[in-house]
């Protein structure tokens, strides 16, 4: 029943058609509606009995009735001359009709703003979940500060995986949405259900320093912010159960140290070793640039890994070095070999190019190995090469022997890689490495736990149009992942950059401001014209969310962060000078 | 020779079609205002004691035309299905000022609905909600008598409204009425007629002269005629520019107030009107009877016209009451 101790706002207009689709809402004269309100307007159906439409504002509108003449308006208004009434309308979009019969409201019939269970019915909330429980996940609120729900079966792999969000850079709010959303994933183990149990995140923070916080409380944080967390359902605190990690510092001495400018307490330095490198095939995330794919060079490239992983042998008292040996001269039983005199060991990225050039460009100036080069002509051989020693200013300090230190995704729920401060080069490497570390973990393993990884400017790494091993493994996820139980959270500026298979996989959809360009294209099919007209205009803070559960997007905003996003935020748990 | 095109649109009439051999009539008495017949100047808004000034208009429409043969005996009569609308627009006595005033509002709007039957014929009819139409016996059988009664409808329900009106809040209101006054009735003390357009002419072609004279907002002096039956004040003012392109009637309305009044208090309602009346005149875009069709009074005439419903409905509707009526054998007195 609609609450109708508060009155209706207004009436059905009349003097338009109704239609399944759409209505008119002529408003009273000290009511109001805004876009994005919930309405409900009863019907008595002959032989069907009473039929509920819910509805969103899509659009208001006010004007004099009964003037003709664009200077009537100094009539009525200035000059008091000619007398006109005032009206006000609204338009709005049908969202629901409960039963299902698709037959327009009538004219007159009152509207009633949705409230409490008549809102949720518009949201769809009681649709989200069967027996075994509810699965509507709060992820925001509207402008009157009320819920927001997404049915989380669409997100966790149910019925449906994976979010796309795009908008403008600078506004700060598609990775601040991101978390949000992560914040409210973990905040909710009674709506995930076993997805909850043992879940891990990986997010990569591009830029700046934002992300490396999550842990820290905001000093900013204020009980206004508090209040919307409550909301929401949730204990406004920051993540739990994080791990911070940064490349491991270049300079020899200072290997384990983390090159990270934000932070330096709590972040692990990460690197591989090579024989990591060669185990784990990360040869092929050298050569992720566009170019790379029209010069045969990634097939030079899989050719060498494969040889790698044949001829690494390890080394004796050198944990992570390799050495190179014919398998065919010497057998590998498993066990490490003794470095002999003259022996190449291969300690960085610089002894594994070394040694891979022994095979390809000989010193000798012998003809390169077709077993390392399968055959092909020289130049691209030479090429190949070329990337290598370019790589190895840009990557060289990202593999060193020693003591493994791998990102270590299970020991906290959360594990945050800052890349940002690495080359372009570099970063597209740890991405590759990293998502392809998580989709081999998960192949043939069912789908739980589940793994999330967010990832910011997704346009760099699955780009429309260009080949790379990381897009590959992108598009593999996007469309596997539900089974494989990795849902990808991927941000970008401009939905129509990204492959076109990342967006229509995406079941949750979600967009800041956009340019208004970009608003224009198809990719954003999926908003009201509206909401797209709006979508120009909209503040950081605000989004508009679509999914599969609901028919009409939901704009929504999102509260203030209590976890710090830059140093100056963060409340330290200690006086660090106390006692000095 | 000079041809001036006429300001009003041809479906509206004219504003000016005057039977210029009528004569004058004999109890005319050009000194009343006792000022000399020469042009008076608008008035001083400061001298408006009201708050506020009415505008009473009506409308009418024909629904449906009738005929009606009784039972007994074979002399059948014409009818006439006519709505008839009334209302009145309040305005803030300083509206068109240029100040900042209190928006136009419409106080009051009533339909009657009537059903005029010649003959003294009775008929009644309810075509449906919202769609009686009363009895309205008319003696003659002409369609001149029948349309001259329906007029009198109007007429008597504007002016009903006026007196009701100004007579409600005291000297708070002044009520300008569209057409000439039905009642001359004494007790309504702020009540002016304003006729827009001119048929008849009551004064002399020297005295006449000075109507075309006349710049906006200046009037003649009031004059006095209308016989023992309707004795009245009148005088002539141009609500807008004189233009020379334009014949020397154009934006020229008459007013009249019961001759009951004194002198002086006639002198303040027609210094009021020359006042207040160029600021609520119509622009010939906006409006076919510009100037003389007020804005406020063409605001409330759509306003009433709206109010009388849909026409094809309302036809509809008379003829399905009708076959009810007749299949019913009802009587027709």
């Amino acid at each position: 029943m609609p609450d109708e101790t508060m009155g209706p706002v207004g009436l059905v207009l009349g003097s338009e058609a109704t239609s399944t689709q759409e209505f008119h809402v002529v408003l009273h004269e000290d009511e109001y509606l805004q876009l994005d309100d919930l309405v409900v307007v009863r019907t008595l159906v002959p032989k069907i009995g009473e039929v509920t439409t819910y509805g969103i504002v899509v659009e208001t509108a006010a004007r004099y009735e009964g003037t003709s003449f664009e200077s009537d308006t100094f009539r009525v208004a200035v000059a008091g001359t000619l007398p006109a009434e005032k009206s006000r309308t609204a338009v709005v979009q049908v969202v629901r009709v409960m039963p299902e019969m698709w037959i327009a409201p009538d004219s007159g019939q009152p509207v009633y703003r949705a409230v409490g269970e008549e809102r949720e019915r518009a949201l769809y909330v009681d649709e989200m979940g069967d027996e075994s429980g509810a699965r509507a996940l709060p992820v925001g609120l509207t402008r009157d500060d009320e819920p927001v729900w997404a049915d989380v079966d669409f997100f966790d792999g149910t019925k449906g995986a994976h979010m796309s969000i795009s908008g403008v850079s600078g506004v700060a709010t598609k990775t601040s949405y991101a978390l949000f959303f992560l914040r409210c994933l973990t905040s909710h183990p009674e709506i995930l259900g076993k997805s909850a149990k043992n879940m891990r995140t990986l997010i990569f923070n591009v830029k700046g320093e934002d992300l490396m916080f999550l842990d820290k409380p905001n000093a900013r944080f204020s009980d206004e912010h508090g209040a919307k967390w409550k909301t929401l359902g949730m204990e406004p605190k920051p993540f739990p159960s994080v791990s911070f990690w940064a490349p491991s510092r270049p300079k020899k001495g200072s290997e384990g140290i983390p090159q990270s400018s934000a932070r330096l307490e709590g972040v692990e330095a990460f690197r591989w070793t090579p024989r990591e490198f060669v185990d784990n095939g990360l040869l092929q995330f050298l050569f992720t640039d566009a170019s790379d794919s029209r010069q045969q060079i990634t097939w030079v490239a899989e050719r060498v890994a494969r040889q790698l992983s044949r001829w690494a042998r390890d080394v004796a008292g050198e944990p992570g070095a390799v050495v190179l040996r014919d398998p065919a001269m010497l057998e590998d039983d498993g066990t490490p070999v003794v470095a002999r005199e003259g022996d190449l060991v291969i300690r960085d990225l610089s002894d594994l190019v070394e040694a891979i050039g022994e095979h390809l460009e000989p010193e000798s100036g012998a003809e390169p190995d077709p077993g390392w080069t399968g055959r092909v002509a020289g130049g691209t051989a030479t090429a190949f090469m070329r990337r290598l020693y370019s790589s190895l200013s840009r990557i060289g300090q990202l593999i060193s022997a020693g003591e493994s230190r791998r990102i270590d995704r299970s020991r906290e729920a959360v594990t945050v890689v800052d890349i940002h401060d690495l080359h372009d080069a570099a970063q597209r490497f740890v991405v590759g490495a990293l998502i392809k570390e998580v989709h081999d973990e998960k192949e043939g393993k069912g789908r739980f736990p589940l793994s999330i990884i967010v990832l910011d400017e997704l346009n760099k790494y699955a780009p429309r149009e260009g080949w790379s091993p990381i897009r590959d493994t992108l598009i593999d996820i996007a469309q596997r992942g539900r089974s494989l139980g990795v849902l990808l959270i991927g941000a970008q500026q401009t939905a129509s950059r990204i492959h076109p298979e990342l967006l229509s996989n995406a079941a949750l959809r979600v967009s800041g401001r956009l340019d208004s360009a970009e608003a224009e294209r198809s990719e954003y099919g999926w908003m009201l014209p509206s909401t797209r007209a709006r979508a120009r205009l909209f503040k950081p803070g605000t989004m508009v969310l679509s999914q599969p559960a609901i028919p009409a997007p939901t704009v929504l905003t999102f509260p203030y962060p209590p976890w710090a996003t830059r140093p100056e935020e963060v409340i330290e748990a200690g006086d660090p000078f106390e006692g000095v | 020779m000079k041809i001036a095109v006429q300001a009003w649109a041809p479906d509206y009439g004219s504003e000016v079609e005057i039977a210029w051999d009528q004569g004058r009539p004999e109890d005319l008495d050009v000194t009343a205002e006792g000022v000399g017949w020469k042009a008076v100047p608008a008035g001083k808004q400061n001298d408006l004691t009201w708050e506020e000034v009415l505008f009473i208009d009506g409308v009418r429409r024909t629904d449906a035309r009738v005929f009606v043969t009784p039972e007994v005996g074979d002399r059948a009569s014409a009818g006439v299905a006519v709505s008839v609308g009334v209302g009145a627009v309040s305005c803030d006595i300083a509206a068109g000022n240029g100040s900042p005033v209190r928006a136009a509002r419409i106080v009051e709007a009533v339909v009657k609905r009537v059903v005029a039957v010649g003959g003294g014929g009775e008929l009644a009819l309810s075509a449906g909600p919202g769609l009686e139409y009363a009895a309205l016996p008319v003696a003659g059988f002409a369609p001149e008598d029948l349309d001259r009664k329906v007029h009198d409808v109007m007429r008597d329900a504007e002016a009903v409204l006026a007196i009701e009106l100004a007579a409600a809040a005291g000297s708070g209101r002044l009520v300008i009425v569209d057409g000439p006054l039905a009642k001359m009735s004494p007790g309504a003390t702020a009540v002016i007629g304003m006729i827009k357009s001119h048929n008849a002419t009551y004064l002399d072609e020297a005295e006449n002269a000075l109507v075309s004279e006349l710049e906006c907002g200046e009037r003649t002096p009031f004059f006095y005629f209308g016989g023992p039956q309707r004795p009245r004040y009148s005088w002539y003012l141009r609500l807008c520019e004189r233009d020379e392109d334009m014949h020397g009637w154009h934006g020229i309305v008459r007013c009249e107030v019961p001759a009951a009044h004194s002198v002086g208090t006639v002198s303040t309602l027609a210094d009021a009107s020359s006042c207040l009346l160029p600021r609520f005149a119509s622009l010939p875009h906006w409006d076919a009877r510009a100037p003389q069709n007020l804005v406020p009074i063409a605001g409330l005439e759509k306003h009433l016209r709206h109010l009388l419903g849909d026409r094809d409905l309302a036809y509809r509707m008379i003829r399905s009451a009708a076959a009810r009526l007749s299949g019913g054998g009802e009587q027709v007195a």
